[in-house]
């Protein structure tokens, strides 16, 4: 007997994206995907971390730039017949009402219409939608849509359901409540469906899905590492293992995406880091957390997450700027505040901004060019194209914009330099 | 849950009722109107013999209408037609769309009045002796002046169908014709259906100048409501005018009635969450409703056509391969190549063209008069700005007075410029008035409604919740304006500007010459230069107007407009 093929086998896997006048951007690194009937894999990572690219390659829909993926064992040239995929904004037509847009998903099957229409109001009955079939789109709530989204994405009977952030357009009750159905039907197996594989940034979401957890680096996307599950269904978020599963998460998580090792504390940054897209509120929120009594100045990750209410997306990001301003740091999957911090958690409002500027000037290698470059120039300003064209040495356009605009934000809330949105001038007065 | 398709037991045991009878009387009433169309237009005619004049009477007035409104939807179908082939070929193709594109922008925005003599000289030589030529040479004037707008709307709404859309299409591996329907025209109907909705009143312009058409010295009428006004506007006939004038407007109401308000109220059922917009009703899709077989009948015809190709395989154009950095080059040139060739081909027509008469003198007078013409079209445009945008924004702010406004305006829009001409050139010839001044305004009826429409467009989809919250800050009447409205409406302010130019350019060529009986009030100006030109079947003339009037449009264009509109659309769009 032969062994079965994987469904999907994504094999050194890269994907670049080309800019003009640039070398390729890498978006996706070598990356090797196996998904095998029976199970549910959850691809865990920061947006933007090449995560839905991957998603894309392997669902047929984007062509890589060098590997291969197989569906079957078969080469992917294209979407394939019994994969499908259910969107994170749900990609509902508005102009269809729910039968009609649950259709579209039959279409494939090249059916005629009476088994169509009995194959749709099949999938609705299963996603617990019946009553609504002729509803438009826009008279469904959020969790509503995503079972149309569901049901449309079952009637096509697909092997391999793919999920793109399917929960983070909703509310969290919501999530909870879709989560759960989803994993009833998944164990009931009442659908034809062997595998799921799901993208989020959700970790909790991960750790009650998953039978296999893979952690996606970015920079350029990869896969950082790999957490089998052996927790049966259906897991209480209360359950020790599933606290545990949580928390090893979290450790590989800021380790994949955390710059502090131990022994090295902090690095310089070059002129072209991509800052992390931070508020000044969320830094000085965070910081006021941890000299909290309940943390003083040092916390887990996982309980700050938990304290605070925060995906790991944004949580990340703002550790991230913490470590760059070096008002904090992170070792084994602990965070610290620095003594400066705790400085800055302390002051007013003024006092708060001195020490930002301070700390701004010193370790931001890129506010502290801009500053120079200004107070170089005898009218004092420059425009913002003449940064945005310097960024694009190392970054995409996109990506340069994204830097410069957190760093103006930075700046001007450190009052270091000013911007003028119309003119497009950065300046040390601003000109109002 | 109940399906609303045909079976075959339902056809026998529901007969169609009352309602169904009025709609399928309608239809064949329809039917048998374009049948008599196509069947007259084989018909034998001597143009300059039989059809110096029509028959004036009243009771034919229903009749001309019918033949106006029927020549505008011919126009409007092959329009769409373009539109659905060309326009996604365009969004589609990258090296097409590199050709496509520029011309289409050029096409659009040069005056084509100038061309229907040309094109009707050629057809007559082509079809002598048919009424196939006249109703050709009509139906493409009116289909030049409506076709460009709603092509590139189609095309850039294509260019911008968002990715989830195609994303889906490519997962369930929808056919390109299903994807078509279901999906790209579906996202593109908004936009369609305003811009069909400004083709179609100023098409009604070009129906009254193409219906009576100059042909060797002599004025050809075909039958129709725009001949039927120019008739009675040349022969001083002001009660005719005024019956023509109700027809116009009858009609206009009528397939606003039955074809827009309910394609409008279909989209807002599907954009609009709150329930503001639900007072809002159709006597057409009430009565739709009340059918049985009608209201069977559209699903069924639906997939019908959408099932008319279902062995296509989908297309994966989305997996295509990466394209190589040559290619991409190589597509960047040929849309310069394009462009250029574009221009250099219409430049060595006109040379070639208007060669035999060139003279300096001449080419001096016209670059002259197109001055002349385009002071006045900027004060048109202004003067315009000045009248409309607080009128506009007094009616968009009124949501059920806008709603009635709207077939109002779309007739005022429609109301061919000629009709007025009886009262304008009566008050100037009494009053010894400058014509040079006077004549000005006429072009105003050209250009104005594009403002208008834009200006309550724009206060109309101004956030409802950014209303509230500058509501609650109780600003000044003055600061209300400076800071609130006129900048949140500002790109479609410019944009309804730069229609109106174009708007007046095209309506030049009727306004700066009037005739009322046999008295005829002239400006000075291109358009009235090219009018005697024509009027004395000058051709060199006419050819040289006309090219002069294109190189001031496009100038205007690529100077003055498109630069403006992308700085203003960058600082003010929200």
């Amino acid at each position: 007997m032969t062994e079965t093929p994987p469904i999907i086998l994504a094999n050194q896997v890269t994907r670049s994206f080309r800019r003009s006048n640039q070398s390729d951007l890498l978006v996706l690194d070598k990356v090797n995907l196996t998904i095998n009937p029976g199970e549910v894999v959850c691809l865990l990572g920061k947006s933007g971390s090449g995560k839905s690219t991957l998603l894309r390659i392997v669902s047929g829909l984007l062509q890589p730039s060098s590997g291969q993926c197989y569906w079957y064992g078969k080469p992917v040239d294209g979407p394939v017949n019994g994969l499908s995929m259910v969107f994170q904004n749900f990609a509902l037509l508005p102009w269809l009402n729910v039968l009609e847009n649950v259709e579209l998903g039959a279409e494939r099957l090249k059916l005629n219409y009476h088994d169509k229409r009995k194959k749709a109001l099949e999938a609705i009955d299963t996603v617990g939608l019946d009553g609504f079939e002729s509803a438009y789109p826009k008279e469904l709530s959020g969790g509503m849509s995503q079972r149309v989204g569901l049901a449309r994405a079952l009637v096509a009977e697909p092997d391999l359901l793919v999920m793109d952030e399917p929960f983070s357009a909703l509310d969290i009750l919501t999530s909870e409540n879709l989560r759960n159905d989803l994993i009833d039907l998944w164990v009931d197996n009442k659908t034809k469906i062997k595998s799921i594989l799901i993208v989020t940034h959700n970790m909790e979401e991960a750790a009650q899905m998953a039978d296999r957890i893979l952690i996606f680096g970015n920079n350029p996307g990869h896969i950082h590492s790999e957490i089998v599950v052996n927790i049966p269904h259906p897991r209480e978020q209360k359950e020790q293992a599933t606290q545990n599963l949580i928390d090893e998460i979290y450790q590989q998580i800021s380790d994949s995406s955390t710059q502090s090792e131990k022994g090295l504390r902090f690095k310089f940054i070059p002129k072209h880091y991509r800052l992390p897209s931070v508020e000044i509120s969320e830094i000085t929120g965070i910081l006021e957390t941890l000299i909290t009594p309940d943390f003083s100045t040092k916390a887990n990750i996982s309980e700050l997450a938990d304290a605070i209410h925060l995906e790991i997306d944004s949580l990340f990001s703002i550790i991230e700027s913490l470590e760059i301003l070096r008002l904090a740091y992170v070792l084994d999957s602990n965070i610290f505040i620095t003594e400066i911090g705790k400085k800055f958690a302390g002051a007013d409002i003024q006092d708060q901004k001195k020490i930002f500027t301070q700390q701004l000037l010193a370790h931001i290698t890129l506010a502290r060019h801009i500053r120079r470059v200004l107070d170089e120039r005898k009218s004092q300003s420059a425009s913002y194209a003449r940064f945005h064209t310097e960024l694009q040495d190392h970054l995409t356009p996109t990506a340069a914009a994204e830097v410069l605009k957190v760093v103006i934000e930075w700046g001007r809330y450190a009052e270091i330099f000013s911007y003028n949105a119309n003119s497009g001038e950065l300046s040390l007065e601003d000109h109002y | 849950m109940k399906i609303d398709y045909f079976s075959r037991k339902d056809l026998i045991n529901n007969p169609p009722n009352c309602w169904d009878y009025i709609g399928i009387v309608g239809l064949f009433a329809l039917f048998f109107n374009f049948a008599w169309f196509v069947h007259s237009l084989f018909e034998s005619v001597n143009f300059t013999e039989q059809m110096q004049t029509i028959d004036m009477n009243p009771m034919l007035l229903p009749i001309y209408a019918f033949k106006s409104l029927t020549r505008m939807l011919i126009a409007m179908l092959i329009s769409l037609t373009l539109t659905f082939s060309i326009g996604t070929f365009a969004a589609k193709n990258k090296v097409a769309e590199k050709i496509i594109v520029p011309l289409v922008d050029i096409l659009q925005s040069i005056p084509i009045y100038g061309f229907i003599t040309a094109a009707i000289l050629m057809l007559i030589t082509l079809f002598p002796e048919r009424l196939l030529a006249l109703e050709i040479a009509v139906i493409f004037g009116i289909f030049t002046s409506q076709v460009w707008n709603i092509l590139l709307s189609f095309y850039q709404s294509i260019k911008t169908l968002p990715k989830h859309y195609s994303d889906t299409s490519a997962i369930f591996q929808l056919s390109p014709w299903k994807r078509f329907w279901i999906i790209e025209v579906p996202h593109a109907l908004p936009g369609l259906i305003s811009n069909i909705m400004v083709s179609m009143s100023a098409g009604w312009f070009y129906v009254v100048v193409s219906e009576a058409i100059t042909v060797s010295r002599t004025e050809i009428f075909v039958p129709g409501l725009g001949s039927y006004m120019k008739y009675a506007i040349d022969n001083g006939d002001i009660f005719s005018l005024l019956l023509a004038t109700s027809a116009l407007f009858l009609t206009i109401l009528v397939y606003d009635q039955i074809i827009f308000r309910p394609l409008q109220l279909w989209q807002e059922k599907l954009t609009h969450t709150d329930n503001e917009s639900t007072t809002r009703s159709s006597w057409f899709i009430n009565y739709l409703h009340k059918t049985f077989w009608i209201k069977r009948g559209w699903p069924t015809l639906k997939r019908v056509i959408l099932d008319l190709f279902p062995s296509h395989q989908p297309r994966q154009n989305d997996y295509r391969k990466t394209r190589s950095v040559q290619y991409e080059r190589w597509v960047k040139v040929l849309g310069w190549l394009s462009e250029i060739a574009i221009m250099t081909s219409i430049t060595a027509a006109t040379i070639l063209w208007v060669t035999p008469s060139l003279n300096i003198h001449e080419v001096t007078l016209t670059l002259k008069l197109g001055l002349v013409t385009s002071c006045r079209v900027f004060a048109i445009v202004i003067l315009s700005l000045v009248i409309w945008v607080p009128i506009g924004i007094w009616v968009g702010n009124r949501p059920r007075l806008s709603e009635l406004c709207q077939p109002i305006i779309q007739f005022l829009a429609a109301y061919p410029p000629n009709g007025v001409y009886p009262f304008v050139a009566v008050v100037i010839l009494q009053n010894d008035l400058n014509a040079n001044i006077w004549l000005s305004p006429l072009m105003i009826l050209g250009a104005q409604w594009y403002i208008a429409f834009n200006v309550i467009a724009g206060v109309q989809v101004l956030p409802t919740d950014l209303k509230a919250a500058i509501a609650s800050l109780n600003l000044s009447t003055f600061s209300y304006y400076k800071r609130f409205v006129i900048p949140g409406i500002l790109p479609y302010i410019t944009t309804g500007a730069i229609a109106a130019a174009g708007g007046a350019w095209n309506v030049c060529v009727v306004t700066e010459s009037i005739s009322w009986s046999n008295q005829v009030v002239s400006a000075e100006g291109l358009g009235a230069y090219i009018k005697t030109a024509t009027a004395n079947g000058d051709y060199e003339k006419i050819a040289l107007g006309i090219c002069v009037m294109c190189c001031y449009v496009l100038f205007y264009n690529r100077i003055i407009w498109q630069p403006l509109y992308q700085w203003i659309e960058d600082k003010y769009s929200m």
